[in-house]
């Protein structure tokens, strides 16, 4: 009985609460239906600003969708109602039709909608031609931007570094898009030439960026002493890199070690990219141009952690590998900018990690991971044809050509200043010298730093296997992939620049049959392109912490406060493969770092000897007074701040139903003043029967 | 009515202390007694006698305060003829919606300015900076929690007020006017410079209009000196008004920025129920710091109370004047009575050496009394204010508690002040006048001449106050909340002021006219509007 | 933006109850306080339909019972406010800076029908004012272009019938004339429900009558407030 009672309470309590909620409906909710999607925004360097804004109140336009090229005419010559709103499909969304956008100015064009239609789209890259062209080596030879056969991105636009006076609005949901049309459709399509009378679908972005002009503006407007309310105009674009060794490094206790340190390591720096770029605001996975790099980087992790005995066994035994992925490389190298300038000034590790700082000295030689596109087509790049390249290049080649291990490729070789965009480019610009080699693939990817950048765009699909995916795997077990899928061809490559690797290291042939695991490749492409809820990370993060969300991480550097997601679980993965189990640390025990307890494969939970770390991925631009922004020495990339994006679409009324009711108002505002003045100042006529003394306002003045 | 002015008049007539003790006893009982030891061990008869009337003042609602045979020659002296208290009452009467309407304008645009901004500038309703004495952010989602957030966050604020507040006495007590006077600019200099400065640059923001800062700092300069000037020294009228009307959102703003939701509404609810008390009780010590500030003929300090009418010219002028006439007229008793006060409110705690510093002062008061009025006026003010400042300047960037100080020294003051309407004697501090006066119409100014004695006084606390709690209302979004709120906090100022009319008796501002709010907001909110939602929605007009 | 569109209903709305308040009752303390008091009982009686309406939950769709009781509410709080001010009449007396106010009954029930008025037309159409003020027009899912203009146009006549309505009322009070309250009050139950036309969007129909309605009302006001075919002749031949 009481259990009946308390289910009559609650449901009672319930109704009331319902009650409660039941909000009526306001006018605007009729009147305005929101659009999501994600804008453009505003991002500057130290002489420019770049990307789009609407105005301070939301930009309007009415809704005009372009099919084909031809619709465009309409907008571009003079239309009924200005200003319009494009509804462009990527393959339209060209450099030359946004030209010309810009070029009928706001007036016309207020607002460009991107509808994600990608049925008739070739290309989709909206970088330059050259990327980092000013901060990458100054040779016309490294890329010629006019010359699509040495560029590095024949397909790019240039649109990324374009300032459109006008919002652009990436809208993806198919039933978002159909809203759109169908608004349209209804109020719009038809008779053009009565758009001035009549009301139509329109739509208001809201993206308006606080920055502009320059980084060297916003950066001043800032600070302090201008700026008492502390509100921000724009970061700088900020992240962290994520560096790992696969030998654990000596804890420094008192400085006296430090120099001895400094002259005896000697590292072979391994290094990729971490971040990607695009258009729109938490779009875009740069799954080819720098999802691949990392994952090749992880695999070679992996595997060396794996095969190589223990570092006092090595035939010098103070050799050690260093992992690093940079982040913010697609802003003019931010992280390896800022490793090169830790390195020059003994930052590198930062004191707090309680490691001896890292020398170019103790760098014998770094292998970069750029984009690899197409694997049949990798190229090993260096300044010149040093003796170690030429070695090295040996030795990938022979694995590469092994017949024992099948991978069937061949390494080409090219030693001039074609260099391509890669961390790489960092170290040569402070010394040509530098023993840099690069693994680079020809150009192929169609879709470079945009948002189509994805998961198809790899041709990825997930086995989901359920496996584990730490061990390594013998060359014959493919678990089922085919040889021409992602995950094979990363496991490939990874396998041959680890081999070689090894070799370097321990002086001896790698004759082993294990290679790397195309599972770990698989579940590494899942994370990071489909959903960081996901085994890898679950397995690389502490047991029981909370699970990734069901979608990929931001690639993006970001700004400082920014998610950071890519570079956090890099860390943990990193950190996870990188490390030694200690299985008789206890749990208790393992709290301190390098000491980390990890959740493992099957999540039972695992002690290990962690040797990842971060390291500030903030140009140095940020950190040096009075730093010269014209100089080009440092990549001085700032974001603008937002208050919010969004988009409605609701009806606009014509200008002649406004003036109508503005007028008829006005009307009545002067017609009811005279006549009440006129009133109350007779009223004792009017109201005649009252005695005089009661009449309610002055006596008459005139009539 | 008739009884209050009876007993105003005969406390004036310089009645013995017996009288005037009388008088007040018919209306608080419990005061009466306590004071008459502190008269009773003085000594000399004027003192004492002054004293009764001064001590009276307070208990006796009178209106008439100046009409006692040492004021009128006092405010004869400021320009102000006495007249018989019945008339002034009479007057006070008729003029009554007058005066009403005087504060309605003012507490209309300074909600309006409030809720303007809140609508126009998003930074005032976002809070994500907090004061440092709301430690609990209100961050969980869970209502419970947030309760009790709110509820630690008000009751800590409100101990800082109760403790600022004693302190303030204190140190009024002590006469630490310079400190006090000093602050209180300090602290309007700081609301009219920084504040503004902030508030500008927001407007600017909100609007996306450069600014050059040499235009900037221009406009500042000016704006900031000229409401310097007039609040502190002279100037026009209007625009001293202007002026604190300005502050007075600006500090509304500030505390609807900073305090968080619930908090926000919690601290509203107590500081009207902290104005009861403080106001009410018999030791509530808002009661005694005006009771004092009265007795030491001191008129509340423009910084902090709107007035209708002019003062602070005769800050200056006046009050010269007036102490030297009743010096004049009766001298000693006039002298003495301001002075007196003070030692009474010393000997309070040590009588002795209240007497002392009474009888040592009573020689100088005649020609250092106008020097001291002025000051104790502003001291007192400050003297609220300044435990505050001290207290945020700890806290929190000097800026910021220099404004708050200055608020929250508004506040105390209303408090202090009453928070009610105050007509104002300009005359010589009446203490009588003032206590009455706060309340309804300015009967006393019966001197037709002195028609700015006429005006109304209204602290900036409730100015501030009410237009948080429209502002707060209006950041919801819903426009039928705001109005219901504006109305209902219109209404309650309407009953406040008929009550003392009624009573003749100091009462605070705050308590009818913040639960009319609070009721209206929230019972609009949840009720009001979904139904007016959808009659509008359908178009129904009821 | 449609700012014009904000200006022209906030104009035709509010314009004439504007001019009223300027040349009637700004210039006179006590008409204002009375003015906002009955805006506050307006608002009471609001709170009180509003309750009831929240209160019985199976019934918030059907809006004729809410605006039903809400009239009978508003009618009898007109009756309340009638009461006090005649009550309060002698205090007002001594109060008022003009004798005009109390010596003249009718200003006295004009000013609080003007409050009633101004207070409900707010109440009805300032949420829909700052929704008028953003860059869009009703249609998109529902409605027409005219939503706003006529509401305005409707929040117009109601303001002006509370007036109206005031004025007979309080009359009716005093000389016991049954049948003008009846009127009052049968007159805005019917005009009210009327409004539920709009909902169908019948302007044409549901504007119409009320404004015959009020032209109506007004004229039965303007012979209690001792207007006269003579006087109104004589009042426009300015003799």
């Amino acid at each position: 009985m009481e259990k009946r009672v308390q289910a009559a309470a609650i449901w009672l309590l319930m109704l009331l609460h319902g009650a409660a909620v039941a909000q009526g409906e306001r006018t605007r909710d009729k009147m305005y239906q929101s659009i999501v999607g994600a804008g453009c925004f505003r991002r500057l360097n130290g002489t420019h600003q770049t990307g789009c804004s609407s105005t301070h109140a939301g930009s309007v336009g009415v809704l005009h969708l372009i099919k084909v090229e031809a619709d465009l005419e309409f907008l571009l010559a003079s239309p009924p109602s200005p200003p319009y709103a494009p509804m462009i499909p990527p393959h339209l969304f060209t450099r030359q039709n946004l030209l010309r956008l810009i070029e009928a100015g706001p007036k016309n064009i207020s607002v460009v909608l991107l509808i994600n239609k990608p049925d008739s789209m070739k290309q989709f890259s909206h970088e330059l031609n050259c990327p980092n062209q000013y901060s990458s080596l100054n040779n016309s030879e490294t890329c010629d931007a006019s010359n699509p056969a040495t560029s590095w991105n024949p397909w790019g636009t240039g649109l990324l570094h374009e300032d459109f006076p006008f919002p652009i609005y990436y809208i993806a949901d198919t039933e978002e898009i159909t809203k759109l049309e169908k608004c349209f459709e209804k109020f719009n399509n038809f008779e053009y030439e009565t758009h001035a009378l009549r009301s139509l679908c329109a739509v208001e972005v809201k993206s308006f960026m606080s920055a502009a002009v320059s980084s060297e503006v916003c950066i001043r407007r800032t600070r302090f002493i201008n700026n008492l309310s502390g509100s921000k105009y724009c970061d700088p674009l900020e992240g962290r890199n994520v560096y790992a060794t696969v030998y654990p490094r000596n804890i420094k206790t008192d400085d006296s070690e430090v120099n001895d340190i400094i002259t005896r390591e000697r590292f072979i720096l391994v290094s990729c990219r971490l971040d990607t770029a695009s258009m729109f605001d938490g779009v875009g996975l740069g799954a080819m141009d720098s999802l691949v790099g990392l994952a090749i980087l992880t695999q070679v992790a992996n595997l060396l952690r794996q095969l190589l005995p223990p570092q006092s066994s090595l035939p010098d035994t103070k050799r050690n590998v260093l992992f690093v992925t940079f982040n913010g490389e697609s802003y003019d190298y931010i992280g390896s900018q800022r490793f090169v300038y830790d390195v020059e000034r003994f930052a590198f590790p930062k004191a707090s990690a309680r490691r001896a700082p890292i020398t170019f000295d103790n760098i014998e030689f770094m292998l970069d991971i750029g984009t690899l596109d197409d694997i049949a087509n990798i190229k090993l790049h260096a300044l010149s044809g040093t003796p170690l390249a030429q070695k090295l290049l040996q030795q990938l080649n022979s694995y590469a050509q092994s017949p024992r291990y099948g991978f069937n490729l061949n390494i080409q070789s090219e030693m001039s200043y074609h260099i391509p965009p890669t961390s790489a480019q960092s170290f040569l610009r402070r010394d040509p010298r530098f023993p840099a080699l690069i693994l680079n693939a020809k150009p192929a990817n169609k879709y470079y730093h945009s948002i189509y950048d994805d998961v198809e765009n790899v041709a990825f699909t997930y086995a989901n296997t359920s496996q584990d995916f730490t061990m390594l795997l013998d060359v014959s077990n493919t678990k089922g992939f085919r040889a021409d899928s992602l995950q094979m061809k990363v496991r490939n490559v990874s396998s041959i620049v680890a081999m070689a690797l090894f070799e370097t290291l321990t002086g001896k042939e790698y004759t082993g049959s294990k290679v790397a695991n195309p599972v770990l490749s698989d579940e590494f492409f899942y994370c990071f392109l489909l959903s960081a809820d996901c085994p890898l990370f679950k397995a690389a993060s502490y047991p029981g912490s909370p699970k990734g969300l069901p979608m990929p991480p931001m690639r993006y550097v970001s700004v400082l406060g920014g998610p950071q997601e890519s570079s956090g679980w890099t860390y943990r993965v990193l950190g996870y493969l990188l490390s030694q189990q200690q299985p008789k640390i206890p749990k208790d025990n393992c709290t301190v770092l390098p000491l980390h307890y990890f959740a493992g494969f099957n999540g039972a939970g695992e002690c290990r000897l962690t040797t990842q770390n971060y390291s500030s991925a903030l140009s140095p631009a940020f950190l040096i007074d009075d730093y010269d922004w014209r100089s080009g020495n440092y990549s001085t990339w700032t974001e603008s701040t937002w208050s919010l994006f969004s988009a409605r679409i609701f009806l606009r009324p014509s200008s002649v139903h406004q003036i109508t009711t503005l007028s008829v108002g006005i009307v009545v505002l002067i017609l009811s003043f005279c006549l009440v003045y006129i009133i109350s100042s007779r009223s004792e006529v009017l109201f005649e029967d009252l005695p005089a003394s009661n009449a309610a306002l002055p006596p008459p003045t005139a009539c | 009515m008739d009884g209050h002015v009876n007993a105003s008049s005969s406390s004036r007539s310089g009645a013995g202390a017996d009288g005037s003790g009388l008088s007040g006893a018919a209306e608080r009982l419990e005061r009466p007694p306590r004071r008459k030891q502190p008269r009773s061990s003085y000594g000399s008869n004027n003192q004492d006698q002054t004293d009764a009337a001064v001590l009276a003042v307070p208990n006796v609602a009178v209106r008439g305060g100046p009409s006692g045979s040492s004021r009128p020659a006092r405010l004869s002296g400021g320009g102000a003829g006495p007249t018989p208290n019945e008339n002034e009452e009479d007057q006070g009467l008729k003029y009554g919606a007058q005066h009403v309407i005087k504060l309605f304008v003012p507490v209309s645009l300074c909600m309006l300015l409030v809720v303007a901004t809140i609508n126009s500038i998003s930074f005032y309703s976002s809070t994500d900076v907090y004061l440092l004495y709301t430690p609990f952010h209100e961050l969980s989602p869970e209502p419970s929690v947030k309760f009790w957030n709110a509820l630690a966050n008000s009751l800590i604020l409100m101990s800082v007020v109760v403790v600022m507040t004693i302190l303030l006495i204190v140190l009024y007590k002590k006469r630490c006017y310079r400190i006090i006077h000093g602050w209180l600019i300090l602290s309007s200099f700081m609301l009219l410079f920084i504040f503004t400065y902030l508030y500008l640059e927001e407007l600017l923001r909100a609007y996306n209009i450069p600014m050059d800062y040499p235009t900037a700092l221009l406009f500042m300069w000016n704006f900031g000196v000229v409401g310097m000037m007039s609040i502190h020294w002279q100037g026009p009228l209007r625009l001293q008004q202007g002026y604190l009307i300005f502050v007075a959102a600006l500090m509304a703003l500030v505390f609807i920025k900073y305090l968080p939701e619930w908090t926000a509404w919690a601290v509203l609810a107590a500081i009207s129920i902290w104005d009861l008390i403080a106001v009410l009780t018999p030791r509530g010590p808002l009661r005694i710091l005006v009771e004092t500030a009265q007795e030491r003929n001191e008129q509340i300090f423009p910084a902090l109370i709107y007035s209708s009418t002019v003062i602070y010219t005769y800050m200056g002028t006046h009050y010269t004047p007036q102490q030297t006439e009743p010096a004049v007229t009766s001298s000693p008793s006039s002298s003495n009575s301001t002075t007196t006060t003070r030692a009474t409110q010393n000997s309070l705690a040590s009588p002795e050496a209240a007497v002392a510093s009474s009888s040592s002062r009573t020689g100088n008061t005649n020609r250092t009394n106008p020097h001291h009025n002025q000051r104790d006026d502003s001291n007192v003010m400050a003297a609220e204010g300044m435990p505050l400042v001290t207290f945020k300047s700890n806290l929190r960037g000097n800026a910021e508690a220099a404004g708050f100080t200055q608020e929250w020294s508004d506040n105390l003051n209303d408090r202090v002040a009453r928070r009610q309407i105050e007509v104002q004697s300009t005359q010589s501090g009446n203490a009588q006048r003032s206590n009455e006066y706060r309340t309804v119409t300015a009967p006393d100014q019966a001197q037709a001449d002195a028609q700015e004695e006429r005006g109304i006084k209204l602290g900036l606390g409730d100015f501030i106050f009410y237009s948080v709690l429209v502002g707060k209302a209006s950041s919801y979004g819903d426009w039928t909340t705001t109005i219901a709120c504006f109305v209902a906090i219109l209404i309650g100022l309407c009953l406040t002021l008929l009550l003392l009319a009624v009573w003749r008796k100091a009462l605070p501002a705050l308590p009818i006219s913040i639960t009319f709010g609070l009721i209206f907001c929230f019972a609009t909110s949840a009720v009001v509007k979904p139904f007016m939602e959808n009659l509008s929605a359908k178009q129904v007009f009821i | 933006m449609t700012l014009p569109e904000f200006f022209g209903c906030t104009f035709i709305a509010f314009g004439p109850p504007f001019a009223l308040f300027v040349f009637t009752i700004a210039n006179d303390p006590v008409r204002i306080i009375i003015l906002i008091a009955a805006a506050f009982f307006w608002l009471l009686s609001l709170l009180l339909s509003s309750l009831l309406w929240f209160a019985i939950i199976p019934l918030r769709d059907v809006l004729a019972f809410g605006v039903f009781f809400s009239v009978v509410f508003q009618e009898c709080f007109r009756y309340i406010i009638y009461r006090i001010l005649r009550s309060t009449e002698q205090g007002l007396q001594a109060v008022a800076e003009d004798t005009r106010v109390t010596d003249n009954k009718h200003i006295l029930s004009y000013v609080s029908g003007l409050g009633f008025g101004i207070i409900s037309g707010m109440f009805a159409l300032v949420n829909v004012l700052a929704d008028m003020s953003g860059p869009g027009t009703m249609g998109l899912k529902s409605g027409t272009e005219l939503f706003f203009v006529t509401s305005a146009a409707q929040a117009l006549s109601i303001i002006l019938l509370h007036t109206f309505w005031s004025v007979i009322f309080f009359n009716a009070c005093d000389t016991n004339n049954y049948l003008h309250i009846a009127y009052v009050i049968g007159s805005h139950l019917f005009v009210s429900l009327l409004t539920l036309l709009n909902a169908s969007e019948l302007y044409t129909a549901t504007l119409l009558t009320n404004y015959i309605i009020t032209i109506l009302t007004g004229l039965l006001a303007f012979r209690v407030a001792g207007g006269t075919s003579r006087s109104f002749k004589k009042f426009v031949t300015c003799q």
